[in-house]
């Protein structure tokens, strides 16, 4: 159900996998153990560009903290998690 | 039989319902508050539980009442934001020596239960009305205005209690500390986000649509500060009363930035109990009533893990109009504002939502109002309860200085005269809100 408006007709849709940065932190002070070693670290939100209001999140790798370029466009891809192999979508700059 | 909670239908969260039913029918009286702690020592006697008991005694006594006249009871269960302890975890040696038990064993100690309450204040022996309030104290101040308003009690509690264990809140604690993540937690928390993240996200994201600064938060955090230092009860006053600079905010450690250690509230032991009756009843009770004009709810509409800046100004602008259309006021009638602050860094949403303070302008001019006077003393009085960055983390002080201004007792009463104020917790996009006022006309 749409949380919005209460539609219960909610579908799957594939879409492009990209997006633009809307916002970010710099995490100084994760609860989560094991990313405290890779403090301070970025977490962005990912505006969908097929529907701008649905966001991700992303770590965006290989971006400094501090220089995250706001409004950038990025794209998807995805990672593998250390300790299972789970794919995780990531986001990274594009051009 | 499980206490229920406020059905859906009492709550009053869209426009274009007119009035509320119960304008004028619900005041507010008797008001008490606990001692607070850091953390929780294992005694018994300063349990959340015991606090709580307190908290209600004190109330009793402030409105010069007689507990026989108590006939309902609304309670926020939820005793904390952080880690816990496991529901089933037994109570600690002892417990029972002092405190009657009921069949869950964390009741007291990390969850507040009426039927504990109850079973340890023999003294209440009138209480037919029980109803829970989940998760934020806010739902249980709009749950009782609804149910003294519908006749279902006459003199009715509302009741929350705080508890804060050894350890650190969050960090490293519970599912953080694992290497994988299951559940729902899989969506937001493998991103290792603390608490205030999610907040300091979207006033990044409003820093960067109006133009503001970080810094610019200063004069409220500080102001805030001051505010809590003047109330006895807070913990800031009671176990570390040092006021905080400008300068000691701008150099505050970064947490997730641009959330510093002085944009989070700090967690502590603490419980307070009010007094709601109608107004009738209220001509016999020691302090002044005060007149719940209305009440109104907001709740999440998000599209992805996180809520975003238009999701926000939405909900807040959404809870001002139903405020004010309600209770049958505008924004010039309010003579301050006590909004949630925990975090900080999300209270201008909240006041921009009330235009608290404009001078016309919707949106983008809170933190310009926060350079300006907002002191106790000035004409646009913001927090001046102190919230919970002045106090310690509660999320009811902010309510509790509503009802002590209006009866013109505050520890930091405002300047210029009370006669309206509004309070709501928590987040912008999931928010109880009410109008309090010195009368009903």
């Amino acid at each position: 159900m749409c949380p919005r408006c209460g539609n219960p007709g909610l579908v799957w849709k594939p879409v492009s996998g990209r997006g633009h940065i809307q916002t970010r932190v710099v995490i100084y002070d994760s609860p989560v153990s094991t990313l405290i070693p890779d403090q301070p670290f970025n977490v962005a939100t990912i505006s969908i560009d097929e529907e701008p209001d649905l966001t991700m999140l992303s770590h965006l790798p290989g971006v400094p903290v501090d220089k995250v370029p706001i409004g950038a466009a990025v794209e998807v891809f995805f990672e593998s998690t250390p300790a299972t192999g789970q794919k995780v979508p990531e986001w990274r700059l594009v051009g | 039989m499980a206490i229920p909670i406020a059905p859906h239908a009492w709550h009053r969260n869209r426009e274009g319902v007119g009035i509320w039913e119960g304008r004028g029918k619900v005041v507010a009286t008797g008001v008490g508050t606990s001692p607070t702690a850091r953390r929780w020592d294992e005694k018994p006697e300063t349990s959340m539980g015991a606090l709580t008991i307190l908290a209600i005694r004190r109330a009793i006594e402030d409105a010069g009442i007689t507990p026989d006249e108590i006939d309902g009871i609304v309670l926020t269960p939820e005793s904390t934001t952080g880690v816990s302890n496991d529901p089933n975890s037994p109570a600690p040696a002892g417990w029972d020596d002092v405190f009657k038990m009921v069949d869950y064993p964390q009741a007291g100690i990390t969850r507040g239960d009426i039927d504990w309450i109850l079973l340890n204040m023999p003294e209440l022996k009138n209480v037919e009305f029980k109803m829970n309030g989940p998760v934020c104290m806010s739902v249980s101040f709009t749950t009782a205005a609804e149910a003294v308003s519908r006749g279902l009690t006459k003199t009715c509690l509302v009741v929350r209690g705080w508890h804060n264990l050894a350890g650190r809140y969050y960090v490293g604690q519970g599912a953080a500390a694992l290497e994988t993540a299951a559940g729902p937690g899989k969506y937001g928390s493998i991103w290792g986000m603390p608490a205030c993240a999610t907040t300091a996200m979207v006033f990044e994201e409003y820093c960067n649509k109006y133009g503001k600064r970080h810094e610019m938060m200063a004069p409220f955090i500080v102001e805030e500060r001051r505010n809590g230092l003047m109330n006895p009860d807070g913990y800031y006053t009671q176990h570390r009363p040092e006021m905080i600079t400008v300068d000691d905010y701008l150099s505050g450690r970064w947490i997730a930035k641009p959330a510093n250690i002085y944009d989070n509230d700090l967690p502590i032991q603490a419980a307070l109990a009010v007094i709601f009756t109608t107004p009738e009843l209220a001509a016999h009770h020691k302090q002044k009533p005060v007149y719940i004009l209305n009440h109104a709810q907001t709740r999440p509409e998000l599209q992805g893990v996180v809520p975003t800046l238009n999701e926000w100004e939405r909900a807040t602008d959404k809870m001002g109009r139903m405020l004010y259309e309600g209770a049958g006021i505008g924004p010039e009638d309010v003579s301050f504002e006590n909004m949630y602050d925990g975090f900080t860094l999300f209270h201008q949403f909240h006041v921009e939502g009330l235009r608290f303070g404009s001078r016309g302008e919707k949106r983008g001019y809170a933190l310009d109002l926060y350079q300006t006077d907002i002191s106790i003393e000035g004409p646009n009085p913001v927090s001046p309860s102190g919230g919970n960055n002045g106090n310690g983390r509660t999320r009811w002080w902010n309510h509790r200085d509503c009802i002590l201004q209006i009866q013109g007792r505050s520890p930091s009463q405002i300047t210029r005269k009370a006669e309206i104020g509004i309070s709501g917790a928590h987040v912008p996009n999931f928010c109880d809100a009410l109008v309090w006022a010195a009368s009903a006309d």
